[in-house]
């Protein structure tokens, strides 16, 4: 998936974070964490004239929600 | 029998086909999951994401997480919403939603403003999830999870 803010990181970049929220910007991972909350306020204060991509990276877990 | 050409035309000009998966690799696992990338907002404040595609979910979900941070007013009394696994307590909110593939349907992303649920507890779900209502009465969704593309074509009532 590409978008504003670059290419998606490679999955095996992306398995490192796997079950956690990520902020992307131009391809790479800038910030992390395990609660989306925490990822967003970080990125306003670091960040805050950029538009990352702020997601869950999918984990492996079993799901049927 | 093929439709008339400006139905074709048409038909090409409002669909977005696009890679929709968001991968992630680790040993010799691998984890992939069909996801839209949108931008959430509300009153100005909003950022860009990307949300489970779930044809299963009756209704479109946000986590608490983002409700706070973007500071939308959930409403109502708790209601059950069922899992597969167990029910689960949720209210109600509205957030503006415009897809990032948008610019495919001609101009501007359309923003919308959708009705969504907001589970009571931070872990009850783990996306953000795009579900049938109001979404697929937008879109007529395609998902090829050989090719890992995403084919949206715009519903015009």
């Amino acid at each position: 998936m590409t978008s504003e803010s670059g290419a998606d990181p490679t999955p095996e970049i992306l398995g490192e974070y796997r079950g956690k929220w990520v902020a992307v910007l131009h391809g790479v991972v800038v910030a992390s964490g395990g609660r989306a909350i925490e990822v967003l306020r970080a990125m306003d204060r670091d960040h805050p004239n950029e538009k990352p991509q702020i997601y869950r990276v999918p984990s492996g877990e079993v799901m049927l929600l | 029998m093929s439709p008339p050409a400006e139905r074709r035309e048409g038909r090409r000009r409002h669909a977005a086909h696009f890679y929709g998966y968001t991968r992630a690799k680790w040993g010799n696992v691998e984890d992939k999951l069909p996801m839209i990338p949108v931008v959430l907002s509300w009153q100005g404040r909003g950022f860009r994401t990307r949300m489970l595609l779930d044809t299963g979910a009756t209704s479109t979900f946000l986590i608490p997480d983002i409700a706070e941070y973007l500071g939308l007013p959930v409403t109502g009394e708790p209601t059950e919403a069922h899992g597969a696994g167990r029910a689960f307590l949720v209210r109600d909110a509205e957030v503006e939603l415009q897809l990032e593939v948008g610019h495919e349907f001609g101009g501007q992303a359309e923003i919308h403003r959708v009705a969504v649920k907001v589970p009571t507890e931070a872990d009850a779900i783990p996306f953000p999830v795009l579900g049938r209502k109001p979404f697929f009465g937008w879109y007529e969704v395609v998902i090829r999870e050989q090719s890992e593309e995403i084919v949206l074509r715009r519903v015009y009532h």
